[in-house]
């Protein structure tokens, strides 16, 4: 009896859901098989959100129109980018041609990520005439005499400066080719500070360092002569009287000097645009959106001159490919990497800057005046050690800077600290 | 304590308590809600307001206009994923926790305990093998590697099991010894009874999905695959995210489930008081 | 076969379509990572290598493990006591009939709906020091500002409160439908025998909510001990790692780092940890049947 009802019992269970059923089977018919993609359709991954993004679109549209390419771009925000990459290259899937930072470049390679491309744009002069290539800036996408990719751009700090301000307390605007030197910019800091309790609605402070803080140290070790590691890379250099200066040197303007607030996150960067802070250390990619959201008139001048020696962060875009790759897929990927790499000038709307002497000297991009203050300062660029751990180290000197800066310990300390957590850290990498 | 004729001192403690706890969770969400009504230029403006002097609805029409977005596919794509998952969750969940709650089944305990268990490991652990078997299926950048993996989640197995397990069983009994076969008191008793908990997993797994980010994001490579979240990111910058935008972006993301969660919100309620009628 | 087991086998057609998925998509994965914990595994080659237990022995001279184990348990304890606290103090008022109830359950449940990215954004602005409108109004109410974000002190606890902004809704309407689900004539019978509001609370109310409890704080639990996106997203792990999460290591030493088998490892270490904590809170909750 219970087996003659049991049809029926399904019957009447699948009618109750048959409306789901159904959606499931539609499902699984649905976009039954993957498919290779065909050679002309590359994928391009970058984390270029936001204003930059925009500009890529009509050079990808020239491509395409030259090659008969379809160019299928995914740009996320760098901070859910790199998930993305990486599962996708671990799995054998990866992008055609995607963009690293020179900071990051290193880890990848070492690990193997990369596909070596000495072969194909060194051999002959046909991807970049090697005399075009602004050397300082191509050997950073190169590790261990090999290189990894081809740069796309470089970016470096400035000063960028609410004119308003100045105006109002008669304080003439910086130079756009000589930097301000330490004891200068905190004077203006401090006539440009305007901190009332009792009004705090009208308080502006006369600088922030913007952003990660790591660059802003970066640069003012530097600047100082210090070192974040030895020259093999192999041992911390941090916990030096170069670096306790430059840390002492940021320290003094949010507690001696009282210019500055504290650093946090990168919200700080959108309350200079509101008029809240009269002048931040920024990078060049900020520029257009500055220009489209500011509403007082603004400047830029080179990075500050704390210490002795002329030094400012940078970093640039690689473009790489995946050592994943199929062989088949190269030529094109090499093809969508030059026309990125030539189209510099074009890119260069941007705010970033030009690889190449011929781009970086040409006509269409000195016109742009805005990019004076930055193109002053390539003769001091500095890059981040090319660590294989760098990123780890990056996150470890980064977590102690800011919190020394939020006032949780005082520079020494902060500095003895994280010389030990880098070494330790270098240590357990090459045991 | 309920319907029961309270102190005065009691009730204004309560009220008290409530309009200060409304003013906890309705401040951010105006600060949302208003941000997306501002022009971009008066987003950071200080003090900052939490409703704009002139509310604007250009935010929400950009989202809409951009050249390039294609919002509606997106919509579509949310609204196809999420429902296919629910609807998935609903049935296979449902069969399996009535299997567990009420059915002889061999190695049943040391099966749940590993289908509970699997709730523990953190996802870094298992994004890439789980990405590496939908790329040996050729099933990244479509539809199935949006819903299928999510319809192995745990969780609806165990809070439906939580409640079959509630329910009395001297009905089923009685209808066994009528000769009712065991899809029928599946069909027939457990899942009457038990539509009100369906609700409430219906919209968590609703939730749940509509707002996943991280595996869409993932999985998915050509724009017009990506839900609603993921394709939102355009807007989304480290530094120059549109603010205002980016609010009005959330806010028409969350306008759906809302909908949702007020009308289904009755049966939650009344659905949990149904089942659980005796330890 | 027998009987018995051919019934055994058709009732497991029952399960058999959740447990082919949970099969291929969750158990086939772990199982992996299980054994990838043993090796030292280059996920962009594809090298792998047998290294034994040196990836469980890792953790013994790595600093970050025990902080940021620690912050985890700081975090489990603070979210999973304050969260429930709220959610099923909210449960009870609008359970007890206040006027009403429809507005303020939508109004608590209404931050769920946000993607965390979303809140994340929100709550970064409200909290920054100099700029946020929280120090703002502390500030015009003559108190002095907080350093929400980078104090270590608070920083958790902001953390938390963020998190009970947009959770306490669920978990509160999972309470208050085990709270109407009690009969009204348990409490009048009780207070015609004179029982206070406590004692009613304490006599009728918990132990018929145990289930409901064994179900909303073990998935808290579960949910606590795997924290990152918050962290993540509104502290970095900072001020000087105090939010530094367990998760939040593991996704560093996987994605950032490259460490895979370290992350596996660290990863089945949490795994292990979080079955203990449900185990004991399932039997704790479960030990003594209570009949009415």
């Amino acid at each position: 009896m219970r087996a003659a009802q049991a049809p029926r019992a399904w019957r009447r269970f699948f009618s109750l859901f048959h409306g789901w059923l159904a959606a499931l089977v539609a499902l699984a018919l649905a976009g039954c098989g993957g498919q290779e993609r065909p050679l002309t359709d590359l994928q391009y991954w970058n984390g270029f959100v936001g204003p930059d993004g925009n500009i890529t679109e009509p050079i990808l549209k020239d491509f395409e129109s030259k090659t008969g390419a379809r160019i299928e771009v995914q740009k996320m925000p760098w901070g859910i980018y790199f998930d993305k990459l990486i599962s996708a290259i671990a799995a054998g899937n990866p992008p055609d041609v995607f963009v690293l930072h020179m900071s990051e470049l290193a880890s990848y390679a070492e690990m193997g990520a990369l596909l070596p491309l000495d072969e194909y744009i060194n051999s002959n002069d046909s991807f970049c005439p090697k005399a075009d290539r602004i050397q300082s800036i191509w050997e950073r996408a190169c590790y261990k005499g090999q290189c990894y990719g081809v740069p796309l751009d470089i970016h470096l700090l400035g000063l960028y400066y609410n004119k308003d301000y100045f105006d109002a307390a008669h304080l003439p605007y910086p130079s756009v080719t000589e930097p301000l030197r330490g004891e200068q910019f905190i004077e203006i800091a401090r006539k440009l500070t305007i901190q009332d309790k009792d009004a705090p609605t009208s308080n502006i402070w006369g600088f922030s360092f913007s952003g990660e803080p790591f660059r802003n140290f970066d640069t003012l070790l530097w600047q100082f002569g210090g070192n974040l590691l030895t020259d093999n890379l192999k041992q911390s250099a941090i916990n030096s009287p170069e670096a306790n200066k430059a840390l002492q040197w940021m320290h003094d303007l949010v507690y001696k000097h009282k210019v500055s607030p504290m650093p946090e996150g990168v919200d700080t960067w959108q309350f200079f645009v509101q008029g809240r802070i009269a002048m931040i250390t920024e990078g060049c990619w900020v520029l257009n959106g500055l220009t489209r959201y500011a509403k007082f008139r603004w400047g830029v001048a080179p990075f500050f001159l704390a210490g002795g020696t002329r030094a400012v962060w940078a970093t640039g875009h690689v473009l790489c490919l995946s050592r994943n790759l199929p062989r088949e897929r190269i030529p094109m990927a090499l093809k969508l990497m030059k026309h990125l790499n030539d189209t510099g000038v074009m890119w260069s709307t941007s705010g970033m800057l030009p690889t190449r002497y011929s781009q970086i000297r040409s006509k269409e991009f000195l016109e742009q005046s805005r990019a004076i203050p930055f193109t002053s300062q390539l003769d001091r660029i500095r890059f981040e050690p090319a660590s294989p751990i760098g990123i780890e180290l990056r996150d470890r000197y980064q977590q102690t800077v800011f919190s020394c800066l939020a006032g949780l310990f005082p520079v020494q300390q902060a500095l003895t600290r994280v010389d030990g957590q880098m070494n330790r850290t270098i240590e357990t990498y090459y045991r | 304590m309920k319907a029961l004729r309270a102190p005065a001192a009691v009730t204004v403690f309560w009220y008290a308590l409530f309009a200060a706890f409304t003013v906890f969770f309705l401040v951010p969400l105006l600060f949302m809600l208003g941000t997306s009504l501002k022009l971009e230029k008066e987003v950071y403006d200080f003090p900052v307001r939490l409703w704009p002097k002139s509310a604007t609805v250009d935010n929400y029409v950009a989202l809409f206009t951009r050249p390039n977005i294609p919002m509606l596919r997106w919509i579509f794509n949310s609204v196809y994923v999420t429902l296919a998952v629910t609807a998935g969750v609903l049935v296979i969940d449902s069969l399996a926790a009535f299997g567990f709650s009420r059915l002889e089944i061999p190695c049943k305990r040391w099966l749940f305990a590993m289908i509970i268990g699997s709730m523990m490991i953190p996802f870094p652990a298992t994004l890439i093998p789980v990405y590496g078997l939908l790329q040996k299926l050729h099933w990244l950048d479509t539809y199935k590697a949006l819903i299928i993996p999510p319809l192995a989640g745990p969780l609806g197995v165990f809070l439906l099991k939580q409640f079959f397990d509630t329910i009395p069983r001297d009905l089923e009994e009685a209808a066994l010894l009528d000769g009712c076969s065991k899809v029928d008191l599946f069909s027939r008793i457990i899942l009457p009874l038990s539509m009100p908990v369906m609700a409430t997993l219906g919209i968590l797994v609703f939730m749940g999905i509509w707002n996943s980010f991280l595996w869409p994001l993932i999985v998915t490579n050509s724009i017009k695959m990506h839900p609603l979240p993921v394709g939102l990111t355009f807007f989304n910058g480290e530094y120059w995210s549109e603010r205002a935008l980016v609010m009005a972006a959330a806010a028409v993301c969350a306008f759906p489930v809302l909908v949702v969660f007020l009308i289904f919100q009755r049966y939650i309620v009344r659905g949990i008081m149904m089942t659980g009628l005796k330890d | 076969m027998t009987g018995r087991t051919k019934n055994g086998l058709v009732n497991a057609l029952f399960i058999a379509p959740y447990l082919a998925l949970f099969l291929v998509w969750v158990a086939l994965p772990a199982f992996f990572g299980v054994a990838i914990s043993f090796t030292k595994w280059n996920i962009f080659t594809g090298e792998i290598g047998f290294v034994g237990l040196n990836n469980y022995l890792r953790v013994l001279s790595d600093d970050l493990f025990l902080r940021s184990l620690l912050n985890t348990f700081q975090y489990a304890a603070l979210s999973v006591a304050a969260g429930n606290a709220v959610s099923f103090l909210l449960a009870c008022g609008l359970a007890g009939g206040i006027a009403g109830r429809r507005f303020f359950q939508t109004i608590f449940f209404a931050p769920i709906i946000l993607s965390i990215g979303v809140t994340g954004v929100i709550w970064g602005w409200l909290y920054n020091t100099d700029f946020g409108i929280l120090n703002y109004w502390l500030q015009q109410t003559g108190l002095p500002r907080l350093n929400w974000l980078t104090n270590p002190k608070f920083a958790m606890i902001s953390i938390v409160i963020m998190v009970i902004w947009a959770g306490a809704g669920f978990n509160m309407m999972i309470y208050l439908a085990g709270l109407l689900n009690i009969p009204k004539s348990y409490y009048e019978a009780a207070q015609l025998d004179g029982a206070g509001a406590m004692s009613r609370m304490i006599h009728i109310t918990l132990p018929l909510m145990k289930h409901t409890f064994a179900f909303t704080l073990i998935i808290s639990t579960i949910g606590a001990f795997q924290v990152f996106d918050q962290p993540y997203i509104l502290t970095g792990g900072g001020p000087d790692y105090a939010t530094y999460t367990y998760v939040y290591h593991i996704y560093s030493n996987g994605f950032r780092y490259f460490r895979m088998g370290y992350a596996s490892a660290l990863s089945c270490l949490l795994a292990a940890v979080i079955a203990l904590f449900s185990f004991i809170q399932y039997k704790m909750l479960t030990r003594r049947r209570v009949d009415y």
